[in-house]
């Protein structure tokens, strides 16, 4: 580490360069959130209000209880396939553990769309069923209810899971599972005598985030959930902000809401931190187990059903984008006819807004979001000093608090502060660098950290000044990082809905917003056609990412 | 002088650094000590990548222990080489030029020099990761070299690669140094290292620099019994010096001594011992523990008077193992360590 007194002013202010920023677009929404909670309008405080009505603790009670259920699921699913890609080699095992990288990047809105289209009553999986057995009624009737709320949190977080929990046990020597045997355990013994308990701390950190995920999931619980039964904190925030207009109720919701994340948040960095203690600890790289004959099988079965669960209701959307009936209840047929009405004047003219200023705020996302993350990386990597931390908690703290949440903080700025602003777009691009930029963080720091620490230090007794040792050395080592960063970047403004719905106006249609419009006036296929759009976005960014090293995509690299 | 390290102070929690060192110019000094001596950190203080608490740096005569690593006119090779993964050969040698302006044909002739003069010329466009570790160390070492540095500073740099790699590239570096009259500070932990390669040596334990002398004086007639012992083979006996003679806290009498009297240690190279039939008169009976054959030479383990000795003796030993006999050690070399003197 070279000397703070040999760095320059440029290396000492450099921590304000990203901590500005985010002071003004995160820090000050959120203490608006938090002074109007505590104020509110006339009579008495919102949060007492909040606390009178028992509905708003059947609220918070469901919240973490979908959270909990959705957890245990996706981690049950997800443990086989963490052993398939930490432990076992076969062929395919590099594509597979891409493919678990996918419902990272897919926005949430077409996961609900896919869901409607394949598990829906009339949709792909109880039309066959019923073809199939001769059935009345459609036997897969999930949607709308508990149960559709938790698979398609399954779908996004299973995969995570085994990413998660595979990179541990990859590096997890196997000494002590070997020595059990060796001592007399057979293989299920071991198992659960020795093997589970040192995944322990990989499983409990991959739960604390899923957990966190699924308590902020926003666009699966308001379409697929379907009415007050199944409302979560976010959605209720939203309920009361832009349909009941109680905006205070909606501060009062959102700062509960805050620190109930912010805890989860601390908890499972925390653990994290102890994953990660417990693998460096273990030097030795075990071998990986080739699979065979019955196993083949049954690890065959496995991966057909993920691919099954994930696969399937995406293609479904994209079949039926290419699908029309004739007349009302008449035969489908292939057609272009959805895509070529997105782009035409007459047809769906929203679709064209919608496509042009996704566009325009995902390029202005990546903008903003790139220089932000990568001084906030350089810093938090490169300075030790309690200022340096400091910063890295600030930065890092917009992970811990949902964007419906930021949504609300910035709905509430705009008639604070500029009160004759009748658009909102500012304010959701600024929204969508939030929600982004700590990725291209997480992405750069990756990058930054596996630069030997000499190399910088080599630059500057060459006669390199810090600026310079940047430029030459450390910039060109984080290339992928910074790509790999800004796609993603790219691909989660694309897909935001969060903040974007609460904010929205009539200038900010997004893609996600046209699709939540088309789903609920019931026109599914150009629906489909608009979200096969964003579905190719998005895969072309997650592309990009793995073709760059994927490791944006890899959190456990924290 | 080109190098002058004046009271330079450092603490770490407990740990106390405070150094005093000139290295002439042209000279090749290496510091050596056990890890965590402190001999890197000077090394890095030096260059400018950490801070001193105290004290000052003194390079050809200018003060540089404020200015940043850039402006201190330094070279340093690496323990891991540092070499720069993006460029290829040529860019990692060219760097520290490019930096100072040199125009495009002058760094393209001094590149070629450099990389002649490590024999590196066929690999001018690979990438650092393409090369063996030897390979990167040479790369290393003519980048360091490149700007023309008032001295070279070297921090471990043999430490990992393998053996017999180790003896030829520190012949190289040697090689190098006497060619270009380079002014060189080397830091290693490894006594052979620093025997072979220096003009100098400097050793230190603690924070502290205990003693310099050439490899030869360190050697043969070490100030300190931390020195003897940490600089190549020793045997070291407790006891005391008694009438004219230093004696085991057993009573043995070991050889005569002219030291005053009192406690303390004596200290004797492994070839300052002869060993005897028991046939012979006079000397310390022992016993042969183990025999080490190391090829061009061997090693004999006896114990004496309950003390573990280690002899040199001839390929073609007739010491086995169980065998018995007298022991003589050489009154010129052994030394004795005064309680109240050796550290």
């Amino acid at each position: 580490m070279i000397p703070s007194s040999h760095k320059g002013w440029g290396g000492r202010l450099l921590w304000l360069v990203p901590l500005v920023p985010t002071l003004i677009l995160f820090y000050l929404p959120l203490s608006v959130i938090f002074v109007e909670a505590l104020k509110g309008g006339e009579g008495p405080s919102p949060f007492v209000r909040l606390f009178s009505n028992p509905y708003t603790f059947r609220v918070i009670g469901f919240t973490l209880w979908q959270a909990f259920v959705s957890t245990v699921v996706s981690l049950i699913l997800g443990l086989p396939g963490a052993w398939l890609l930490g432990r076992a080699s076969f062929r395919g095992k590099r594509l597979l553990k891409a493919l678990t990288a996918i419902p990272f990047v897919l926005p949430s809105i077409l996961v609900v769309l896919a869901f409607v289209i394949f598990y829906g009553n009339s949709g792909v999986l109880n039309r066959f069923l019923m073809g199939v057995f001769d059935l009345k009624r459609p036997p897969f009737a999930i949607l709308y209810s508990f149960s559709a709320i938790i698979l398609a949190h399954a779908f996004y977080n299973f995969p995570l899971a085994a990413r998660l929990i595979g990179a541990f046990w990859e590096r997890h020597s196997d000494g002590p599972a070997l020595a059990a045997r060796t001592l007399g355990a057979g293989p299920v013994r071991t198992f659960f005598s020795v093997t589970l308990p040192g995944l322990l701390p990989a499983i409990f950190s991959a739960a604390g985030l899923i957990y966190l995920f699924c308590f902020m999931s926003f666009a699966v619980v308001l379409v697929l959930g379907g009415g007050p039964r199944y409302t979560t904190i976010e959605v209720e925030i939203y309920r009361a902000a832009r349909i009941s207009m109680d905006l205070d109720m909606a501060a009062a919701l959102a700062a509960v809401g805050a620190l109930l994340t912010l805890s989860m948040l601390w908890i499972t960095v925390k653990m994290q931190h102890r994953a990660a203690h417990t693998v460096r600890g273990q030097a030795a790289r075990p071998g990986t187990i080739r699979l065979s004959g019955n196993m083949k099988v049954l690890w065959g079965l496995y991966i057909i059903m993920v691919i099954l669960v994930v696969a399937s209701p995406l293609l479904a959307l994209v079949g039926r984008s290419f699908l029309a009936r004739t007349t009302r209840s008449g035969p489908l047929v292939w057609t272009f006819k959805w895509y070529v009405a997105l782009f035409s004047e007459t047809g769906t003219s929203l679709s064209l807004t919608a496509v042009k200023n996704s566009l325009i705020f995902a390029c202005l996302t990546v903008c903003a979001s790139l220089p932000l993350g990568l001084a906030a990386a350089w810093v938090t990597t490169r300075s030790r000093g309690v200022l340096g931390r400091l910063t890295e908690t600030a930065m890092m703290l917009p992970m811990g608090v949902s964007s419906v949440v930021l949504g609300l903080g910035y709905f509430k700025c705009l008639a604070l502060f500029f009160p004759d602003y009748s658009g909102s777009r500012a304010a959701v691009v600024a929204a969508h660098v939030v929600v982004a930029y700590p990725f291209v963080l997480r992405s750069v720091s990756a990058s930054l950290k596996r630069i030997s620490p000499s190399l910088p230090l080599a630059a500057r007794t060459l006669g390199a000044g810090t600026f310079q040792t940047f430029l030459t050395v450390e910039l060109p080592l984080i290339r992928s990082g910074l790509v790999g960063g800004a796609c993603f970047a790219f691909a989660l403004s694309m897909g935001e809905i969060n903040a974007t719905l609460i904010l929205a106006r009539a200038d900010t249609i997004t893609i996600p917003l046209a699709l939540y419009r088309l789903i609920g006036a019931y026109r599914f296929f150009a629906a489909c056609a608009l979200g096969s759009l964003l579905m190719g976005l998005c895969i072309a960014c997650f592309l990009w990412i793995e073709w760059m090293g994927g490791e944006s995509l890899d959190p456990e690299r924290e | 002088m080109t190098l002058n390290v004046n009271d330079l102070f450092r603490t770490y929690g407990d740990f106390q650094l405070r150094v005093n060192l000139t290295v002439e110019k042209g000279e090749f000094l290496s510091v050596i000590g056990p890890s965590g001596c402190g001999k890197s950190t000077l090394l890095r203080m030096v260059a400018g990548l950490e801070e001193a608490d105290a004290g000052g740096i003194e390079l050809m005569g200018r003060e540089i222990s404020h200015e940043p690593p850039e402006k201190r006119g330094i070279g340093m090779v690496f323990q891991d080489y540092a070499l720069f993964p993006h460029l290829r050969v040529a860019e990692n040698v060219a760097y520290g030029l490019k930096l100072r302006k040199v125009g495009k044909k002058e760094r393209e002739e001094r590149v070629r020099d450099l990389l002649s003069l490590v024999r590196l010329s066929d690999k001018a466009d690979a990438f650092p990761s393409t090369l063996s570790g030897g390979e990167q160390q040479r790369v290393a070492l003519a980048r360091a070299i490149a700007p023309n540095p008032s001295v070279l500073l070297l921090d471990e740099p043999l430490s990992a690669l393998d053996a017999r790699l180790r003896i030829e590239l520190r012949r190289e570096i040697r090689e190098v140094h006497d060619r270009l009259s380079l002014t060189t500070l080397y830091v290693t932990h490894d006594q052979e290292e620093a025997l072979t390669l220096s003009d100098r040596i400097a050793v230190m334990n603690h924070g502290v620099i205990l003693q310099t002398g050439t490899p030869k004086g360190l050697y043969e007639n070490p100030g300190h019994l931390f020195t003897g012992t940490f600089l190549g083979l020793s045997n070291t006996l407790d006891g005391r010096v008694e009438n004219g003679w230093f004696v085991t806290q057993s009573g043995q009498r070991i050889v005569p001594s002219s030291e005053d009297s009192g406690p303390g240690t004596l200290f004797f190279r492994p070839h300052h011992v002869a060993l005897h039939d028991s046939s012979a008169t006079g000397g310390v009976p022992f016993v042969v523990k183990r025999v080490e054959y190391c090829g061009g030479w061997t090693l004999v383990h006896v114990v004496a008077d309950g003390h573990g000795i280690v002899v040199f003796a001839s390929r073609e030993t007739p010491w086995v193992e169980g065998r018995e006999g007298l022991l003589e050690i050489d009154s010129e070399g052994a030394l004795f360590f005064s309680c109240n003197r050796s550290a």
